[in-house]
């Protein structure tokens, strides 16, 4: 677990270092608020997936959202497994 | 940001590479579980949908030449536009996600048993992002060799797996009426038709010579559903369609009744490999782009790096375990069908609609 940690770490470090310096000089800041909207939600949940934390998960919106959606479909075509 | 030409013969290469992409894999027997032996019906009755599509991306593509679907849908509607928008955004970087993990996925289970899935993630968005940064010139010369390779190794897969081929397994033909093959078609339209094709609304605009582009894409289209109309058949008659709707890779699982099929497993792998990298990449390169217009940037290069970090945290954490992932692709039609074919004309009848009310309309 130290080590995964470890390794998200520098892997989000190399991204900032990498892109970060160049957007600052060029003074590019709608690029870097594009950037940083991009990466804050990349680096939540991999240190959330690391973690073994229970975080908010897109997918299984979607399940809730289309669900009745899907078995009424199912229904009206009388393919129901 | 800087302007990127490719041509209609690659844009066809790409559109045949991503349509086939993932579901090379996956289609047989999502289709074959609904609609049994006459699951080879359904690519074709897909294929209306898709060519509909097509017609209504190129049209507004001639209606806003040099845009692309985030840019029109802001300059056709205003502020919904760019709510429009975002849902289309989120829904690349989903389907990328999904494709994702559904590639590594497959790998673990056909060749790379021992690998830790996260390093295969890891090396695969490794290298989309690269080509990403080399740009869609790189990507589309790179692809329509690629990609016209493996098709050649398809059609040898294809003609040593029919060895056993028994074509009585296709009988009787509607045997369980006409529903299932719809619902099948349904799935079909909103699994590999409708999301291949709606990446292109963020490619087509820079293809250099848009003569002809209609007639390529649509033949490239149907060529595509031609090869996934094969797969399937050959899963029919060659493992029977009881047999095939049980396994995930089906098309694994017909090589493997062959004698000697272990050899021809590595161009299997080869060949999904390509093809699947092929959708994901162009996913990511929407996405990318995509962002970039929306939120008006110079470059979208700035972006590649935390896209792909956010690919491959979503792709890890989308599903929880298999059984989700499974029962997953039949609500995928109801949530995907309304993005990919309703946004395209909604714009399109929207526009449509504004340039009738332009006093000099020049459509």
């Amino acid at each position: 677990m130290v080590f995964t940690l470890l390794l998200v770490t520098v892997a989000f470090l190399i991204i900032i270092l990498l892109e970060v310096p160049r957007l600052i000089v060029q003074k590019k800041w709608r690029d870097l608020a594009a950037f940083s909207f991009l990466l804050l939600p990349a680096i939540v949940y991999s240190y959330g997936i690391t973690l073994d934390m229970n975080l908010p998960n897109p997918t299984h919106l979607i399940i809730k959202l289309f669900d009745p959606l899907a078995l009424r479909l199912e229904q009206l075509l009388g393919t129901t497994q | 940001m800087e302007k990127e030409y490719i041509s209609a013969r690659q844009c066809m290469l790409l559109l045949i590479g991503s349509m086939i992409g993932i579901s090379l894999m996956l289609v047989p027997s999502l289709t074959i579980v609904l609609a049994k032996q006459d699951a080879w019906l359904v690519p074709w009755l897909s294929s209306i949908p898709g060519l509909v599509l097509i017609s209504l991306l190129i049209s507004l593509n001639k209606m806003y030449p040099g845009q692309s679907l985030v840019q029109y849908s802001n300059s056709i509607l205003g502020l919904p536009g760019y709510f429009l928008s975002l849902l289309m955004l989120w829904f690349f970087l989903f389907l990328g996600a999904l494709n994702l993990r559904s590639i590594v996925h497959f790998l673990t289970s056909i060749i790379l048993f021992e690998t830790p899935p996260s390093i295969l993630y890891f090396f695969i968005v490794l290298l989309c992002a690269y080509g990403i940064r080399l740009g869609l010139e790189v990507i589309a010369r790179a692809f329509s060799l690629l990609v016209a390779f493996t098709i050649m190794l398809a059609l040898i897969i294809q003609a040593f797996s029919m060895i056993n081929a028994d074509f009585a397994k296709l009988l009787p033909i509607l045997s369980n009426g006409v529903l299932p093959v719809i619902h099948a078609s349904l799935n079909f339209t909103s699994f590999p038709v409708g999301e291949a094709l709606v990446l292109f609304s963020m490619i087509i605009y820079q293809v250099k010579n848009l003569r002809g582009i209609g007639t390529k894409l649509s033949s490239g289209f149907i060529f595509a559903i031609f090869i996934l109309f094969l797969v399937i058949e050959r899963a029919i008659v060659t493992l029977g369609p009881e047999r095939a709707s049980r396994s995930i890779y089906t098309i694994a699982a017909a090589i493997n009744t062959v004698s000697g099929g272990g050899l021809i497993l590595p161009f299997l792998t080869l060949n999904g490999f390509v093809f699947s990298v092929t959708e994901l990449i162009l996913c990511y390169y929407a996405f990318v782009t995509g962002v970039a217009h929306w939120a008006k940037l110079s470059d979208y290069k700035p972006l590649i790096l935390p896209a792909g970090a956010l690919f491959m945290v979503l792709g890890i954490y989308s599903f929880s375990n298999p059984i989700e992932e499974a029962t997953f692709s039949s609500i995928w039609t109801v949530f995907a069908l309304p993005i990919e074919f309703g946004i395209p004309l909604l714009l399109w009848v929207a526009a449509v609609i504004k340039n009738r009310l332009k006093p000099n309309n020049q459509l």
